[in-house]
């Protein structure tokens, strides 16, 4: 199923690339942000708040226990969208 | 507070404008212990022709070493003094009077912190981050400047990596605060010492966050906050260790009256920001005008600040 997500995917990556400030061929969908790319809690709030910015989107604080890995930032951002 | 003798060891030109010095004690001895975010104030020049002592407040920004200070001091050309004269005056061997050092801008203990420094309000962020490098704090610093040439310490702080964000205004414009501070973060504590725009950023995105979250430390004093309005009265202030007693006219200050009378009190800013003049008091109820006492030491009413501060009541006594 074609969604927001699916087309913005490549955004969202770059986007986290840019704050974990590591290059694209780093990461995978399910690779952790914190144990593989040693991001802490104030660079998960640096990607949710850009995510919020690019897209228009509100995500709640609580989401950032689920945005562990890029798979799952995709979904946090796609329910987020739905929501708006 | 101590007062101490100092002594000028070295002096390096560590950016554009910007000079470190590093400073000892003059008997060669061990210097108070202090810690991130403290400040020392220092006699520049001793009162002479009837002119008040300069004194200006530094932060500490060395390794917490108890056998030498480090301050960095930025040129003001339009500044009141103070700068041009560490600039111009200040060699090896200069000697100093000091006094503190003294604490106004504490580290409290956090899960996360956020660091917010603009030009040489680096200096007191910088042992900050030194401290939450070796804590299992969540920490960043972001630090503006107007080009990488003048900012200081960047060779230092490379060392924290990612923790430290430089952002230099003549490449990337002025740092992005708002994806950090955009939303209140539970047990988080932001410090920011900068410029004014940098404070006001900083006041204006932590409005939503808990009350005492952010804590800032101006470089400039703040005209009016803190003053409240209305008319001054008059009222008489008795010095202990004297017992004389002098009468505060409406309209003129505490401190004013002192130094009329030949009472030696230590100064700085004269608008209640640095904490120099800090007073003991013995009875009476000081009206606090400053911005240097928290809450709890208003309440307490043991100092006040002479320089602004007068009293609620027609008496006051000073340990003076």
């Amino acid at each position: 199923m074609p969604s927001i997500v699916e087309e913005r995917k490549a955004e969202i990556k770059e986007i986290v690339c840019d704050i974990l400030e590591i290059d694209p061929g780093e990461i995978t969908e399910t690779s952790l942000f914190k144990d593989d790319h040693g991001a802490d809690s104030l660079r998960a709030i640096e990607i949710l708040a850009n995510l919020e910015r690019t897209f228009g989107v509100t995500i709640d604080q609580a989401e950032l226990n689920r945005m562990t890995n890029l798979q799952n930032v995709y979904t946090v951002v796609e329910e987020a969208a739905a929501r708006s | 507070m101590e007062q101490l003798e100092l002594v000028v060891r070295q002096r390096r030109q560590i950016a554009e404008s910007v000079v470190e010095l590093t400073l000892g004690a003059a008997d060669g001895g061990a210097l108070p212990s202090w810690s991130p975010g403290a400040h020392v104030d220092l006699v520049l020049a001793e009162a002479e022709d009837g002119r008040t002592p300069l004194v200006r407040q530094y932060s500490l920004c060395g390794p917490e070493a108890s056998d030498r200070w480090r301050i960095a001091v930025l040129l003001e050309p339009g500044g009141r003094g103070g700068s041009r004269f560490v600039h111009e005056r200040l060699e090896p061997g200069t000697r100093l009077r000091a006094r503190g050092p003294r604490n106004l801008f504490p580290l409290t203990e956090s899960r996360r912190a956020i660091l917010l420094a603009g030009g040489i309000g680096i200096t007191p962020l910088l042992p900050m981050a030194r401290r939450l490098a070796r804590t299992g704090a969540d920490w960043r610093l972001v630090y503006g400047g107007r080009s990488r040439a003048a900012m200081a310490y960047l060779g230092e702080l490379a060392a924290y990596g990612e923790r430290v964000r430089i952002v230099a205004q003549d490449e990337q414009g002025l740092p992005d605060l708002g994806s950090l501070l955009g939303r209140p973060l539970p047990d988080t504590a932001v410090y920011c010492c900068g410029p004014a725009g940098l404070i006001a950023e900083a006041e204006r995105l932590c409005r939503s966050w808990p009350a005492g979250a952010l804590r800032c430390e101006r470089f400039q004093p703040e005209i009016g906050s803190g003053v409240p309005a209305g008319p001054d009265s008059g009222f008489e202030v008795e010095l202990a260790r004297s017992g004389r007693r002098l009468t505060v006219p409406a309209g003129r200050s505490v401190l004013e009256v002192l130094q009329a009378a030949g009472v030696a009190v230590l100064s700085s800013c004269a608008e209640g920001t640095c904490g120099t003049c800090e007073t003991r008091v013995l009875d009476g109820e000081p009206e606090h005008r400053d911005e240097v006492l928290g809450e709890a030491e208003r309440a307490d009413g043991k100092t006040m600040m002479v320089c602004v501060s007068r009293s609620r009541g027609p008496r006051l006594v000073l340990d003076l």
